[in-house]
């Protein structure tokens, strides 16, 4: 009954693919009235495991997690559709789903790391290195970890449990290594598999005493002390895109908000439907974009959408997945897309 | 009635809607067999499959449902519209199979009049995510059902809805001002978009609560108010139903327009109550809630409480009033709803003052004397308020149901008699708001009386070959 907020339900405009249908398929398979065939299993893959219809349950109703847990029993039993085997082959391999030809590279030690993980050095390179000149600008010394390694997200929303697990004992085994205590990270994604995924699904224990923070929080932070001036630029009329799993990590996406404002001006800020609490995922999640490209294009081609009807004549967004999945999209005559990163390191 | 999904059919359709949006999957069928009733939910449960359609589409226009129509028409097939599934009186069940007509493609909000306070929107938009459009610009549609962030426009309207602040703003029949509809035929109407007429007889009115047997509500165009700037809620305490039953025609009729009037019978006091808000009390609670300019609703408050107070009633103040509001329709989710194994079934109804109390009483003792001994328990509150009555929102709850799902349907529909009768002997109606479905389809013929042949009459001429949703509403197809 969550259903105003499903963005697969929203763009397929399918009962399939709602919510209720989710949890009725997987009844419906329990009580045998239906059986894990490749029809059955494709539906069940379609959930974003984006979290907008938990966070947006009246009464906080685990459904992702009943859907991941339902995904993991299929995929375990070897029912999984050969996409989803395929990407868990692939991160068993080489630890991402994109490449197989970059090594993993060690970063370096220190107290502060930034999460890189596989998105941000295959999907969003020039992203990451923005970030971090705007950290060095704002007096921020950081160690780049887990360069193209996945944090077990993607796995996890597949129901490759295994795979995730030891994806995820990779990136603590990094963080330990460098000996950080405080991890940033680059959208909501990464924060939220940190904070939950790790404990809850996987049963990892985050390090006690090492922080998660999100990069636009420690920018927004240090140009309010005027530790990073940004120089004032007119760019006209644009829109921040949430990341992906915006809304279930229940905090304000405020930060990207300032720092867009005091670069390209408060005025020029238009807002999307699809905003904070009620962020739609832009494509890039749960493995859609592996396993069903057409419902993955439909939630970016509604991003854009989206974008263009509040009035932007860009559109800007964080998170390296993200950006990368929406501007693939926008390539083909949408609106154009920027790296929140990028854009403000030219205003340096 | 149904004929089996022929090939030719099937391209026809497809020719339409595209084949992308025409399904004969097993996982979608069993999807449009199911929706909030609980017999098709306790079948399955009990591990038995329901009927389905022959056929899912999915168009994106009013002219792409009329085709679909039309096409149903020359092969006689039931035509059953969804919107969001979230009806509990098994409107939308394929219970003939058939084509099922998903109208969720039809999901735009096509104007939001800010000069005449109007919105107009396809059946299909999601009630929820219309309310956030609206609310983004200052607006809101004042039709509040626990449903809305499942339900649709048209599913709005279709079974006359109400919403939880429909004692200030009407029910969603009187939010609406004009509707286009396709028929039975195939043909496509519109109603004139102005506030009120006197150029002949309403018969937009006609499908109002017509769920899909007189046509496909395509399109409508709804009355929106202005955010309020203050809503303020408020509880008490009363020593009885009768008391607070009197407490609510009194601020009725002395026209201090409340938004919301609900109290909980005693039993529901400390069942749900307690359950859901942690309240633990003995009596009947009551809300009531004022909202507008916040010195205007204030005052409104303030003499509603001189009228409560001076019945006896315990000023129990603003939190628990509030933290009602917040939590209104945690009632209706997991994990405080009522829930299978168990039977349950809400039999709700309405009446004038005069009379209401005497159908509670009524009501209360048919269940409990006729079923008590089999653990049938019989609880109620009054959730709408109008200046001459009230509406009596009553349940029945068998915890233990039998596990057999003839036995559980049998026992069922007695229960159900039983409630819908002494309503209809004690001024009640077979329903207030959650309209008639397949549930209560029984029940029209001795509801209209005398004037049922009629109805059946008006359906004849807006459905030729009795297509639209049969088995609903009282209306059979007809034998192929």
């Amino acid at each position: 009954m969550c259903r105003q907020a499903c963005p697969v339900g929203h763009v397929t405009a399918r009962e399939t693919y709602t919510p209720h249908a989710w949890a009725l398929t997987i009844e419906s398979v329990k009580r045998g009235q239906l059986q894990w065939t490749p029809e059955v299993t494709d539906v069940l893959w379609a959930c974003a495991d984006c979290g907008l219809c938990q966070a947006h349950c009246v009464t906080d109703r685990p459904l992702p997690e009943a859907i991941v847990a339902a995904r993991t029993s299929v995929a375990s039993n070897g029912d999984a559709a050969p996409a989803v085997r395929a990407i868990d082959e692939k991160l068993r391999a080489h630890a991402n789903p994109y490449r197989s030809d970059t090594p993993l590279s060690r970063g370096g030690k220190g107290p502060t790391a930034l999460f890189v993980g596989d998105a941000g050095l295959h999907l969003g390179a020039a992203e990451i290195a923005a970030a971090v000149r705007l950290l060095s600008a704002a007096g921020r010394t950081v160690v780049q970890i887990c360069e193209g390694q996945s944090s077990g997200l993607l796995a996890s929303s597949l129901g490759l449990r295994d795979t995730a697990v030891t994806l995820a004992k990779a990136v603590l085994a990094e963080i330990a290594r460098a000996g950080a205590t405080e991890v940033l990270v680059l959208g909501a994604g990464d924060q939220w598999t940190f904070e939950h995924v790790y404990p809850f699904r996987l049963g990892l224990d985050w390090p006690a005493g090492v922080i998660v923070r999100d990069v636009a929080d420690v920018l927004a932070d240090a140009h309010a002390q005027r530790a990073l001036p940004l120089r004032p630029h007119e760019a006209g009329a644009y829109a921040y895109v949430d990341p992906c799993h915006t809304a279930r990590i229940g905090r304000s996406r405020q930060a990207p908000r300032a720092l867009l404002a005091a670069a390209f001006g408060a005025a020029h800020a238009r807002e999307l439907f699809w905003r904070e609490h009620r962020g739609h995922p832009c494509g890039s999640v749960g493995g859609l974009q592996f396993t069903h490209p057409d419902i993955a294009g439909r939630l970016s081609d509604a991003r854009l959408e989206d974008g263009k009807a509040s009035g932007a004549g860009w559109l800007v967004t964080d998170d390296p997945a993200c950006l990368s999945h929406l501007r693939g999209r926008a390539s083909t005559g949408g609106v154009p897309v920027r790296g929140l990163y990028e854009s403000l390191a030219e205003r340096l | 009635m149904s004929k089996a999904l022929t090939t030719d059919v099937r391209q026809s359709l497809e020719a339409i809607v595209g084949p992308d949006h025409v399904s004969t999957r097993d996982t979608d069928l069993l999807t449009y067999s199911v929706d909030a009733y609980w017999m098709p939910q306790m079948w399955l449960d009990r591990g038995h499959r329901t009927p389905t359609p022959d056929v899912v589409v999915h168009p994106a226009s009013t002219e792409e449902v009329a085709a679909i129509v039309r096409i149903a028409n020359e092969q006689r097939m039931p035509v059953v519209p969804w919107g969001g599934g979230s009806g509990t009186q098994g409107g939308a069940l394929p219970i003939h199979g058939g084509i099922t007509v998903d109208l969720k493609r039809m999901n735009r909000i096509l104007e939001i009049n800010e000069r005449s306070f109007t919105v107009t929107g396809q059946a299909g938009v999601n009630g929820g995510q219309l309310e956030w459009a609206l609310n983004d610009r200052g607006f809101t549609l004042p039709h509040y059902p626990a449903s809305a962030n499942c339900a649709t426009l048209g599913g709005y309207l279709a079974p006359r809805g109400s919403g939880t602040i429909s004692t200030k703003y009407g029910k969603a029949e009187d939010l609406v001002m004009s509707m286009e509809v396709v028929l039975g035929d195939g043909t496509i109407i519109r109603t004139p978009v102005v506030p009120n007429h006197a150029s002949g007889p309403d018969f937009m009115r006609l499908f109002l609560g017509s769920e899909g047997t007189f046509g496909v509500i395509t399109e409508a165009t709804m009355q929106i108010t202005r955010l309020p700037e203050a809503r303020l809620f408020r509880a008490l305490l009363f020593k009885d139903v009768a008391t607070g039953l009197e407490a609510g025609r009194r601020m009725m009729t002395s026209r201090l327009d409340p938004l919301v009037i609900r109290m909980y019978d005693p039993h529901s006091t400390a069942l749900l109550v307690k359950r859901v808000l942690g309240y633990e009390l003995s009596g009947a609670y009551m809300i009531i809630g004022f909202d507008g300019f916040a010195d205007i609703a204030a005052l409104q408050e303030q003499r509603a409480m001189q009228v409560c107070l001076e019945l006896g009633a315990q000023d129990l103040g603003r939190e628990p009033g509030q933290r009602w509001w917040d939590h209104r329709y945690d009632f209706y989710y997991p994990p405080h709803t009522l829930k299978l194994p168990a039977m349950y079934g809400t039999i709700e109804t309405v009446s004038t003052f005069d009379r209401i109390e005497k159908l509670y009483d009524a009501k209360k003792a048919a269940i409990e004397g006729t079923f008590g001994h089999l653990g049938v328990e019989y609880i109620g509150h009054f959730s709408h308020w109008w200046r001459w009555g009230a509406s009596l929102y009553d349940r029945f709850l068998l915890k233990e149901a039998p596990e057999d799902p003839r036995e559980a349907q049998v026992l069922h529909d007695r229960v159900w008699d039983v409630a819908v009768h002494t309503s209809l002997e004690h001024g009640g109606m077979v329903n207030e708001h959650h309209g008639v479905g397949l549930k209560l389809s029984r029940f029209m013929p001795a509801q209209y009386g005398a004037a049922w042949p009629l109805m059946e009459r008006i359906k004849d001429a807006m459905d030729p070959n009795r297509i639209m949703n049969p088995g609903k509403v009282g209306f059979e197809g007809k034998q192929s």
